[in-house]
């Protein structure tokens, strides 16, 4: 584990450092001379370029070559800041790109190359953007990275260099991301702008999937491109369907979304059913994560079915009592007809039948009640009713990750049928992190219990439920409307001060458990208490770094691999939405706590690096 | 290659990008000096956005290059993405728009300016304008952007209330 915590103080306070210097130098100052605006990221730069060339350990080497990359774009954007040379921002990329080639060609490394990769699909956006539709421009930039995946494999034959799985798969899955939320938006909108680019481009898209299914699986045996594939038929089929037959369907929708939710069943089943089996943790997440989204997918579609049919059937409110009760009990049925009993699937139609059955509730109690009775606390008791009935006798995964969540916004609610407002209570709300925190620390307590239960796995997701909880609790728990209210409770401000500090401290207080547990020997914990302690101090005031930080103690210490890397993305994204969101902190104060962070985080690693070797003996597992 | 080329390499390599933006640099000051004019401003919209504040400019010649951009596409039927726009300085040194045109003459007292556009918008190179964060308020009065012209590119130097 310490090798691990050694690895991430590293690299994030790296990334820390840039976005404060990126804020920095984005506060656009004028009271910096032109020369000494230049400076700051050149002599960063060239400091970066020295601890490269000198240092040994070839991860110090790949950090500060990325760094001394990465300030290359901020340099371009100082330029642009200071001679406001109306440059396009095609150009400012373009640049940056061409000074990646040679520290690519000469090194190989793969942030480096991924780097180059990200800023050169701008580079392509931002020139297209100039001459043609932005959807076009957005749809032809995605292909940049088509070309590396397709060049990448044969480049490693040709040359008999390593292949790199990992960036290989991230790049494609990226890639697919991409491509298709471009090529459905250029799909939908092909026939508004009528040029024979747009007709051109569009049907490309089918035939560039198949290309890649071609060259990626038949060719060069990569399996990810095969969920992908069978993924790609299906959203495309749909986009096309949607786009062209739906205009003759447009007042049929019962129909266009029966026959779309039979496409994305039909991929959903193909995914599941139809792929040879492979021997990998990595492609049976995927193959789950790929089935989660279709589900999703599949729920929404479902929930313009069912409003589809109450408005078509017209006889009001009623025909969503027979809906919802419908949906309800085929729930029961879902799985055993598709013959996916272990998927559960079932939440779908559950959800959906739970939705109409309260507006059915809501509509029809609305006039029948006297006056001071809370509708609204009667429709939320009845939903968490029901959903604690259904998950007692048809518990499902996607159940257990949303047991906790839902009590959790249940109780939000409560709180507010029962102060008669219906409001959001930022103060309250932080008193439901602190329940979150103390119940991940049972997580914790308990953990060789939980390890001995026969149904371990679904205590787990559990507090995997709770995790997410504590994740989204920062930026959306902090947006009113988020969770449909209109209204920010402002009483009782003293609350909201003392239920922060509060969350604060005990967020500390978890890290420094975990660190306990993983350490159950005395010698040099004290300093992996002391700089955790700094580091989480100083990242709460980064929203969510903090929460996001403990949770990466926790699954480091706990072995999960897959759950530590996807904390890790979404740090580097929080850090992104933090330096980027229009919160009322100025650039400049987010610029100095990005620096805090950073600069603790550095301390932390050189700390245990150079004092702390003991920690590797005292490691518990 | 062996270790001590590829550092050497790498050393050009940012050595090239230093003196590169050097001399780009010594050039823009340059052209600071240059003899200015004014455009007038069309509403501008002062927005904050991450990279640094900024405001969005749109001018009066561009509104008009617009309009004239438009009957010419439907005279000649085919879309146009680059040309010059055509100005006249007047007495107090605000461009006044003339014509648009393919090419770039030399007939007295006219000034070209490079545009493109992508069917909707006109781009003149002078399209936005920096600043330091929370400073917008002291840039929403302006009334002209104080430009030079290098070649038939735009270099934007300032917003000011007032000509002078």
């Amino acid at each position: 584990m310490i090798s691990k915590i050694k690895n991430f103080l590293l690299s994030f306070s790296v990334l820390f450092f840039l976005a404060s210097i990126t804020s920095f130098t984005a506060f656009n100052w004028k009271y910096f001379s032109s020369l000494e605006k230049l400076l700051l990221p050149s002599i960063l730069m060239l400091v970066a370029l020295f601890l490269f060339l000198f240092l040994k350990q070839e991860r110090y080497k790949q950090l500060s070559l990325f760094s001394a990359c990465f300030l290359i774009g901020i340099l371009f954007a100082i330029f642009g800041q200071i001679y406001q040379t109306g440059a396009d921002s095609w150009i400012l990329f373009r640049n940056w790109a061409f000074f990646l080639v040679l520290p690519i060609f000469l090194t190989a490394y793969y942030s480096i190359i991924f780097l180059f990769i990200s800023v050169s699909s701008l580079a392509i956006f931002f020139y297209l953007g100039l001459y043609y539709d932005t959807l076009e421009a957005f749809y032809i930039a995605t292909l940049f990275p088509a070309f590396v995946i397709t060049c990448y494999p044969y480049i490693t034959i040709r040359w008999k260099l390593a292949f790199h799985s990992f960036f290989y798969r991230l790049i494609v899955i990226l890639f697919y991301i991409f491509f298709h939320i471009a090529g459905a938006l250029l799909t939908f909108s092909s026939y508004r702008w009528g040029s024979i680019s747009s007709y051109l481009l569009t049907f490309s898209y089918p035939l560039i999937a198949a290309l890649l299914f071609w060259i990626g699986y038949k060719i060069y045996q990569q399996y990810i491109f095969l969920p992908f594939s069978i993924l790609s038929a299906g959203i495309i089929f749909w986009v096309f369907f949607s786009n062209h037959i739906f205009q003759g369907f447009s007042s049929d929708l019962i129909l266009y979304f029966s026959f779309s939710i039979a496409i994305f069943v039909g991929t959903f089943v193909a995914l599941k059913k139809q792929l040879p089996p492979i021997e990998s943790a990595f492609f049976h997440k995927i193959l789950n994560f790929l089935g989660v989204f279709l589900k999703i997918f599949i729920f929404l579609l479902g929930l313009g079915l069912v409003i589809s049919i109450a408005f078509l059937v017209g006889s009001g409110v009623s025909s969503f009592l027979v809906i919802g009760v419908g949906l309800l009990v085929f729930s029961c049925f879902f799985p055993q007809l598709l013959k996916l009993k272990e998927d559960k699937s079932e939440l779908i139609s559950f959800s959906l039948g739970l939705i109409a059955l309260n507006y059915f509730l809501s509509e029809t109690l609305l006039y029948q009640l006297s006056e001071g009775f809370s509708l609204t606390l009667f429709l939320v008791c009845f939903s968490i009713l029901l959903f604690d009935v259904f998950y007692y006798f048809r518990p499902s995964r996607a159940m257990d990750l949303l047991f906790v969540p839902s009590h959790y916004y249940f109780i939000m609610l409560l709180y507010s049928c029962i102060v008669d407002r219906f409001v959001y209570v930022p103060w309250f709300v932080s008193f439901l992190v602190l329940l979150a925190l103390i119940i991940q620390s049972l997580q914790l307590i308990f953990e060789k219990k939980i390890e001995k239960y026969k149904d371990k796995s679904k205590v787990q997701r559990i507090f995997y439920g709770n995790s997410l909880f504590l994740l989204l609790s920062p930026w959306f728990l902090n947006s009113s409307r988020f969770f449909l209210f209109f209204e920010v409770d402002t009483q009782f401000e003293f609350l909201q001060i003392i239920s922060k500090n509060l969350e604060t401290i005990a967020v500390i207080l978890l890290s420094l458990l975990i660190l306990f547990f993983a350490f159950p020997k005395r010698e040099k914990r004290l300093l992996l208490f002391v700089v955790f302690a700094f580091i989480q101090y100083f990242a709460s005031y980064i929203a969510g770094a903090n929460i996001c930080i403990m949770l990466l103690l926790l699954y480091f210490y706990l072995q999960k691999r897959w759950t530590t890397y996807v904390l890790k993305l979404i740090l580097g994204i929080e850090v992104f939405l933090y330096y980027y969101h229009l919160s009322g902190l100025s650039l400049l104060k987010k610029s100095y706590y990005l620096f805090l962070v950073s600069l603790v985080l550095l301390i932390a690693y050189l700390l245990i690096q150079y004092w702390g070797k003991e920690l590797q003996a005292n490691e518990q597992k | 290659m062996n270790k001590n080329k590829k550092s050497l390499f790498l050393i050009l390599n940012f050595l090239l990008l230093f003196v590169l933006l050097s001399l780009a640099a010594f050039r823009e000051e340059g052209y600071k000096k240059r003899e200015a004019f004014y455009l007038k401003l069309a509403p501008v919209d002062p927005r904050s956005l991450m990279q640094g504040d900024y405001m969005v400019l749109d001018y009066e010649i561009v509104n008009s290059a617009r309009i004239k951009l438009q009957q010419l596409e439907e005279e000649e039927n085919r879309i146009i993405k680059k040309g010059f726009l055509v100005l006249r300085l007047d007495d107090k040194k605000v461009a006044v728009f003339e014509d648009l045109s393919e090419k770039v003459s030399n007939k007295p007292g006219l000034l070209f300016v490079a545009f493109r556009s992508n069917g909707f918008d006109i781009r003149i190179n002078a399209d936005s304008f920096l600043f330091q964060e929370g400073e917008a308020a002291r840039y929403e009065e302006a009334q002209y952007s104080k430009v030079v012209l290098i070649g038939t590119q735009l270099r934007l130097v300032d917003l000011v209330n007032s000509l002078p």
